[in-house]
């Protein structure tokens, strides 16, 4: 029995190991917020979500699969909800009756199995009882399917066999093993046979056909007493074992509906936190790979609504069949976050989850890189420079054809000349080793480079400046400038030294 | 009832230590020599035998061979077995022999009849197999020696006998006829019941299917371990009883098989079983010693009473320096036909008394058959080895020392013949130097007189070359270094005292010394 609502023909794995630059990917593009509003302050959402988000993208069907179960999810939130908390419940009595196992002995282990399997029986009887009455209402391939699963592998029939198995584990009439003679002629080689359930007269008697020799302990004979118990023990090994290990096949069929259900609810709480800041939805089309599609009608960055930012603006994006995005233009014009909001795009929608913009057609990437200015800039310039260029060796190491790397003010720790004589090939190479790249750069020489070398597959786009100096955060589609307005800035920041104050309190 | 004991009531068929079965048992009365103690093979005896004390092994390697005859038989034995997959066969044999007698003798202690039936008809079991398969073993090996060929005829007589080939039957019939019965028992409370089979499905089976469609990926294991144990509490040998009541006839001829059956182990193969031991324990011995790069060789030998030993060395002083990983020091020995009278001499702690008794070591091991240390020897047979080596100082009375010495010398020569071997380690040390060569001229010329062989370690360098049937040899010091012992004893005229005055040197007791110290 499978859940198999994040893939159709496998379970979701959040155990997966990370990426070796996780930890980056989640700081320089702020994903700890998307995974805040995902997880609602569970934890266990939290591990999910971020287990998806770092995960290679599936294949564009599978991906649909995923967003169909989302949008169930979506319709019926309250119905999922319930199949979560049910999932979670059973686990908790699986846990709770889990002590009784170091008690040693397979008598005890047997009991305390026949304890957690009558729990879960029960469990299995309401979900049971959830995909009756609700069955009808889902449409996603993923929901439709775990719903007939249900009905075909928790019929009334094997529900009944549950609790016989659970009545004869009781072993009322006592435990009977077949043996063979062994070493000294002991006992061994002990199976259990199926109880017998005794009806009619017979059962009333205790009796059965056949020669029967027995033995009893006699009462404060301890040491025989033991031997008994060992007897018993011995023989019930297997059976103990098998209980116990359908007590935890059942959990673990729960622990990864669990898991599927956490990622749905996560991102339901993903798309409910967006809309309610009005920030546009969608869920995005996914293309193949070799498409190189990226079409985007009003995308933003989807950090900046989670973190209570109004307004937020949002751009149209057409880059299919474009390797290189670079992105020049005034400061502060909204340059990285126009990088952030495509790096996160991508990421998003090679989940599964919705994408921050009313329309998004895209062939995520294989895996996302992110070369950053480090924040703490100040000394040794030539020092920097070359932990930019490390960091930059060890992004090409991890790096294959179909990822994306979003490089913001890469080598700008140099002279614009050095630093466009370093950076040129290494795009280059990494263009025609089939990457993606995203490059953020005041660097007139080396956009202009890149104009004039790379613009048949290339995408540029300028932060708009208006006249009077104001930013608009739309991205225009226009080439690179030999000025990022810095004069704006420096009047800005400067602006009580320049002008004379007008709150002098003396005239 | 421990080892195996070879009943003296019946006769033994082969015995693979003497061609003559019944100096077996006469081997059986010999206690430790005098010399073995002297000798240190008592401390080679008891490392031996320390695993195998049921074997009952010491006698063997107390009781000397009369004749070349006899140590050609062992040797050849060793032949057959050294470096041969024969001997790892014959370990086996013994093990599984072990294992025989440790079931025959729980069938004898144990009280709940079933049980004890049962361990009687396993362990006949595991003697017929392990005879058959030594004899199939034996027979198709490439052996050369007369004692396993006679063995190996007889284990074949023994085996086409009718009481075997009826034993054999038996068994195997009882047994198939066990290991087909099947039962039930259930247990109610404190009630076990033993009933027919129950045909019923394998219910653990059952379970595990029901929820098989479950299955996530792979689950632990709980099963609980028991220890495998071969003792019977008191009420499953009830329970068994009760079993048996459901099998009557099958439970009737184990019954009756333990009676007949009741001394099933053959005596010349006990004995062989014992016997061999003597071989697998001494080549046990030897490995770890030619593992670290020892030689050992089998020796000629002959009524001469020439010594042609090469590179050589002491059996029981060569086991503690190997585990101290201190290098050993190979000497050779040579004394030709007119000689008689190795005399021993040179500096303290050189490695005089070691070589006085590899000699005694090589003679006495030569005589068991057994390989000696070294890469070739030739050695006299020697009728007794007679040592006299210090026997503890009685302080109160050094008179009563030379008096006991003395008597103990003349209760040697009044002993010895021609045919043996005299030790004499350091004798005549309390008492003057004058007296002491005096002395042990005297005694040397009865010794020559004798045409006894004997070896005589001394500080009396004028004994080196008291007549023409001595010969001298010294143990050599570092010609660099003089208080540096080389523990190579040579063959050259005794030295003098050149190496006491570097000692004294070395610890600043030189007569300039003391009087430089003691002006002061």
């Amino acid at each position: 029995m499978k859940a198999h609502l994040m893939f159709p023909d496998a379970d979701f794995d959040p155990h997966r190991a990370e990426p070796a630059n996780a930890q980056i990917l989640i700081d320089d593009l702020g994903l700890e917020t998307v995974l805040t509003a995902m997880s609602d302050g569970d934890q266990f959402f939290y591990q999910v979500a971020r287990s998806a988000l770092l995960a290679p993208p599936a294949s564009p069907e599978r991906i649909v699969y995923r967003q169909q179960v989302l949008t169930d999810a979506l319709a019926h939130e309250p119905v999922v909800r319930e199949l979560y908390d049910l999932a979670v419940a059973a686990i908790e009595d699986r846990k709770k009756s889990f002590f009784g196992f170091w008690h040693g002995s397979p008598s005890s282990i047997l009991a305390s199995s026949v304890t957690i399997l009558s729990l879960l029986r029960g469990r299995l009887r309401q979900l049971r009882a959830i995909a009756d009455q609700h069955a009808t209402h889902f449409t996603s391939p993923g929901f439709t399917a775990f719903f007939q699963t249900i009905a075909a592998e928790l019929d009334d029939a094997y529900l009944d066999e549950i609790d016989t198995h659970l009545e004869k584990l009781r072993f009322r009439r006592g435990v009977r093993f077949s043996a063979r003679l062994g070493k000294g002629n002991t006992s061994v080689d002990f199976v259990v046979r199926t109880p017998h359930e005794r009806h009619g007269l017979r059962g009333l008697l205790g009796t059965e056909p056949g020669p029967a020799h027995s033995v009893t302990v006699p009462d404060r004979d301890d040491a025989g007493a033991q031997e008994v118990a060992d007897l018993e023990g011995r023989a019930l090994n297997p059976v103990a074992e098998a209980v116990a290990q359908s007590a935890d096949h059942i959990a673990s069929f729960f622990t990864q509906l669990r898991t599927e259900l956490a990622f749905h609810l996560g991102a339901v709480n993903l798309h409910r936190a967006l809309s309610t800041r009005a920030a546009p939805v969608c869920l995005p089309e996914p293309a193949p790979p070799d498409d190189l599609a990226f079409t985007a009608r009003d995308l933003y960055e989807m950090t900046l609504p989670l973190r209570g930012t109004e307004h937020v603006v949002g751009n149209d994006v057409h880059a299919d069949a474009t390797s290189l995005i670079v992105i020049t233009g005034a400061n502060q014009g909204g340059k990285s976050t126009l990088a952030r909001a495509i790096a996160l795009a991508s990421l998003t929608a090679a989940a599964g989850l919705p994408a921050p913009a009313t329309a998004l057609r895209i062939s995520p990437a294989r895996a996302v890189f992110t070369h950053y200015r480090r924040a703490e800039d100040a000394t040794m310039n030539r020092g920097k420079f070359e932990e930019e260029l490390a960091r930059m060796r060890e992004i090409v190491e991890q790096a294959a054809p179909g990822v994306l790397v979003v490089m913001n003010e890469s080598f700008a720790a140099t002279n614009e000349r050095e630093g466009a004589e370093v950076a040129v090939p290494v795009i280059h190479a990494m263009l025609d080793a089939r990457l993606r790249v995203l490059i953020v750069t005041h660097s007139y020489e080396l956009a202009d480079q890149l104009h004039r070398e790379d613009a048949a597959r290339a995408l540029f786009l300028r932060a708009e400046r208006l006249p009077d100096g104001r930013r608009t955060f739309r991205l225009a589609v226009a080439p690179p400038q030999t000025t990022s307005y810095g004069l704006d800035l420096y009047q800005e920041v400067f602006a009580d030294e320049l002008q004379p104050s007008r709150s002098a309190p003396e005239s | 009832m421990n080892g195996p004991a070879p009943t003296t009531s019946t006769p033994v068929g082969v015995s693979i230590l003497f061609p003559d079965p019944a100096d077996a048992e006469r081997a059986e009365e010999h206690d430790q020599p005098e010399c073995v103690g002297d000798l240190l093979l008592d401390q080679v005896i008891a490392a031996l035998t320390s695993r195998r004390g049921d074997y009952r092994l010491a006698h063997y390697f107390y009781a000397p061979l009369p004749t070349t005859a006899a140590i050609d038989y062992r040797q050849q034995v060793f032949h057959d077995l050294d470096g041969t997959p024969s001997a790892g066969h014959l370990a086996r044999f013994g093990q599984r022999m072990t294992t025989v007698r440790r079931a025959l003798n729980y069938a004898a202690e144990v009280r709940a009849p079933q049980v004890s039936w049962r361990w009687a008809l396993d362990g006949a079991t595991e003697y017929i197999e392990a005879v058959r398969d030594l004899h199939a073993h034996l027979t198709a090996a490439p052996l050369r020696s007369a004692a396993l060929h006679a063995f190996t005829d007889y284990l074949s007589d023994y085996l086409g006998s009718e009481p075997f080939t009826r034993l054999a039957a038996e068994a195997h019939q009882i047994t198939g006829e066990l290991d087909r019965l099947r039962h039930s028992l259930t247990i109610r409370g404190l009630r076990v019941t033993a009933r027919p089979y129950d045909e019923e499905e394998d219910y653990a089976t059952q379970v595990a299917a029901t929820f098989e469609r479950f299955r996530h990926g792979e689950v632990k294991s709980y099963q609980v371990e028991y220890r495998d144990t071969s003792t019977v509490g008191h009420i499953e040998a009830q329970v068994l009883e009760r079993v048996a009541r459901l099998f009557p006839e099958p439970f009737a001829m184990l019954e009756r098989f333990r009676a007949e059956h009741r001394d099933l182990i053959d005596p010349t193969i006990a004995l062989f079983d014992r016997q061999a031991q003597f071989y697998l324990a001494y080549l046990d011995h030897l490995r770890p010693l030619r593992a670290a790069g020892l030689d050992f060789c089998y020796p000629q030998v002959t009524d001469a009473r020439e010594i042609e030993v090469r590179d050589t060395f002491d059996l029981a002083l060569c086991a503690k320096l190997a585990e101290d990983h201190t290098p050993i020091v190979r000497n050779d020995i040579r004394v030709q036909s007119h000689e008689r009278i190795i005399v021993i001499t040179g500096p303290n702690q050189g490695g005089k008394t070691t070589y006085a008794r590899t000699i005694g070591q090589l003679c006495h091991l030569a005589r068991l058959g057994l390989p000696v240390p070294g890469t070739s020897a030739r050695l006299p047979l020697i009728d007794t080895v007679f040592t006299h080596f210090e026997r503890g100082e009685n302080l109160t009375d050094l008179r009563g020392k030379l008096q006991d010495d003395l008597i103990r010398i003349h209760d040697i020569l009044h002993a010895a013949s021609d045919r043996s071997l005299i030790i004499l380690n350091e004798i005549f040390t309390s008492t003057t130097l004058q007296d002491a060569l005096a002395l042990s001229t005297r005694i040397l010329e009865d010794v020559t007189r004798l045409d006894a062989l004997c070896v005589c370690v001394t500080f009396i360098d004028e004994l080196a070359c008291l007549n023409e049937k001595t010969t001298s040899v010294v143990a050599g010091v570092d010609p660099a270094d003089p208080t540096i012992r080389t523990f190579r004893l040579e063959p050259r005229p005794a030295d003098g005292r050149a190496y006491a005055a570097a000692l004294a040197a070395k610890h600043q007791l030189t007569y300039h010394d003391i009087t430089e110290a003691l002006a002061r």
